[in-house]
């Protein structure tokens, strides 16, 4: 193992693998260390859904536009991978006529934000996709947003990285981060010790453990989501949907767009913050993505578990229903495989990203939406390393945005 | 018998042959779900019942690991394909009891 670098990624995830890249083509002697594989949790068990309609207002949306746009380039020039990248468009799904109106202030809102989203009927909806039940009345498509295969993009970004000249060690562990008079001076890893003045938190899920290593809280949870995938079948689905949660009072139908991500109810988010309690069965919101394979994922149940990855009968049955209900067609088709992953989740629903109290210490972690932040994060977090100019300003993505965070720095 | 020169294909039900795995192990997989990611082998039908035995030695002969310290990829319900109506119909059920109202 090598001795020394300027900058230690821990985290081969998609985010961790982006920033290799970045980091790579600036500096050099860029290190990436990964305890199980590349894509080994999240980054390679979730929908690689590249969207804009659900992003937040600020520092969220503007990191998956960009995204939206550096993704195409490097399909282009940079990867040696075909990430199997469709730009397809998504659609969001309601199911009442009551929906269907408060979809109309939502759209105007979104396209106030430069979000291109329309209103479809639901005839036009199924003139797009006629797998879907007539119980669809209506949907919210983004043509500009696409998919791709999550495995591929991480292998891809970590490819790209060494071929910038980082150095990747897989089924590496990190025990310690060590500082010299309050600055990162070294990491010691279960295969020896590197020198670096610059150490980046990529760990996702496990992104309090490593924060923990400098002293600092680092608020990132497992959000343990659970999916199934079907066997291959001919094509059903041209492009990833998502469901959005029935309502059939008005009061519930003005909600049905908001997401449940932002936990914080406009509040600043605090450090000490705990997530909320989450009923599998109430939580649960349809996601349907065709793969390139031929097979289909769906989802998902959440659920706050810590790091129990078991998959439950319950929740696989609830995605079942909820598939047979909206896509009936899926009914004779057999499911495979299940599992369940942990999706960095925070209060506010918006990553951690950017410096922190710790010299030399950066944290780039807690991304529900690593697919659609990737390049963007990895492309602005190698400006902040390297001082050059940033294409998307990371201020509101600070961890000083949780009350709390200066008391213990 | 694996490690000659001969195409052998490993993974059935995705059609992965031994060259392709070898490549995988040669840009850096070193476990059966590293395997898994980059090549899709285990990825059908059978979920690697087949070809995991084969993978884990593929990457022991290369890469010199012991055989015992390649452990399967996480084996996961259902275990043999099931239609999804039948989970479907214990879904349905169970959302009745819960008097949630949903779709």
């Amino acid at each position: 193992m090598k001795k020394s670098a300027q900058a230690v990624i821990i985290g081969g995830g998609i985010i961790g693998c982006a920033a290799a890249y970045y980091l790579a083509k600036e500096i050099d002697d860029v290190i990436l260390i990964e305890k199980k594989c590349i894509a080994g949790e999240s980054s390679g068990a979730n929908y690689g859904m590249v969207w804009q309609q659900t992003r937040q207002d600020g520092y969220d949306l503007a990191a998956a536009r960009r995204s939206l746009e550096i993704y195409p380039q490097l399909c282009r020039e940079v990867f040696d991978l075909d990430i199997e990248y469709e730009e397809k468009g998504g659609m969001t799904l309601f199911f009442t006529d009551l929906q269907a109106e408060a979809a109309k202030g939502y759209v105007e809102y979104k396209n106030s934000l430069g979000v291109p989203v329309r209103l479809l009927s639901g005839k036009e909806t199924r003139s797009l996709e006629p797998a879907l039940s007539s119980r669809v009345t209506g949907s919210l498509f983004c043509a500009e947003e696409a998919q791709l295969n999550p495995f591929y993009t991480t292998l891809a970004f970590a490819r790209a990285a060494q071929k910038e000249g980082a150095t990747i060690y897989q089924g590496v562990e990190v025990l310690s981060i060590n500082l010299d008079r309050g600055a990162v001076c070294s990491i010691s890893t279960s295969e020896g010790k590197i020198f670096t003045n610059h150490v980046i938190n990529a760990a996702g899920s496990w992104a309090g453990t490593v924060g923990a290593m400098v002293g600092l809280k680092v608020p990132v949870f497992p959000h343990r989501l659970q999916s199934l995938v079907t066997e291959q079948i001919p094509k059903l689905l041209t492009r990833t949907i998502q469901g959005s949660r029935i309502a059939r009072t008005s009061e519930e139908a003005a909600k049905t767009f908001q997401y449940a991500y932002d936990t914080t109810g406009g509040n600043r988010p605090c450090i000490n913050q705990q997530p909320p309690a989450e009923c599998i069965i109430e939580s649960s919101l349809f996601y349907a993505k065709p793969t390139v394979n031929g097979n289909i994922v769906l989802g998902t149940a959440c659920d706050f578990a810590g790091y129990n990855r078991e998959t439950s009968y319950e929740a696989l049955a609830v995605i079942a229903h909820m598939a047979k209900m909206i896509i009936p067609r899926l009914k004779d088709v057999n499911i495979i495989r299940s599992w369940a992953n942990f999706d960095p989740w925070t209060a506010d629903g918006i990553p951690i990203v950017g410096e922190t109290g710790v010299k030399g210490f950066f944290i780039a972690a807690g991304h529900g939406t690593g697919m659609s932040h990737a390049p963007a994060t990895g492309e602005a977090l190698a400006g902040l390393i390297t001082g050059s100019a940033a294409a998307i300003p990371l201020g509101e993505a600070n961890i000083n945005r949780f009350t709390g965070y200066r008391e213990e720095c | 018998m694996l490690m000659n020169n001969k195409p052998v294909t490993i993974c059935r039900c995705e059609e992965v042959g031994n060259k392709t795995i070898e490549q995988a192990i040669d840009d850096g997989a070193r476990t059966v779900d590293a395997v898994k990611r980059a090549t899709r082998a285990g990825m059908g039908l059978c979920q690697g019942r087949t070809c995991q035995s084969l993978v884990a030695a593929l990457i022991s002969c290369k890469t010199g690991q012991p055989l015992a310290n390649l452990v399967p990829s996480t084996s996961r319900p259902p275990f043999r394909p099931v239609r999804l109506e039948s989970l479907a119909e214990v879904g349905a059920k169970l959302l009745l009891e819960k008097e949630a109202d949903k779709i």
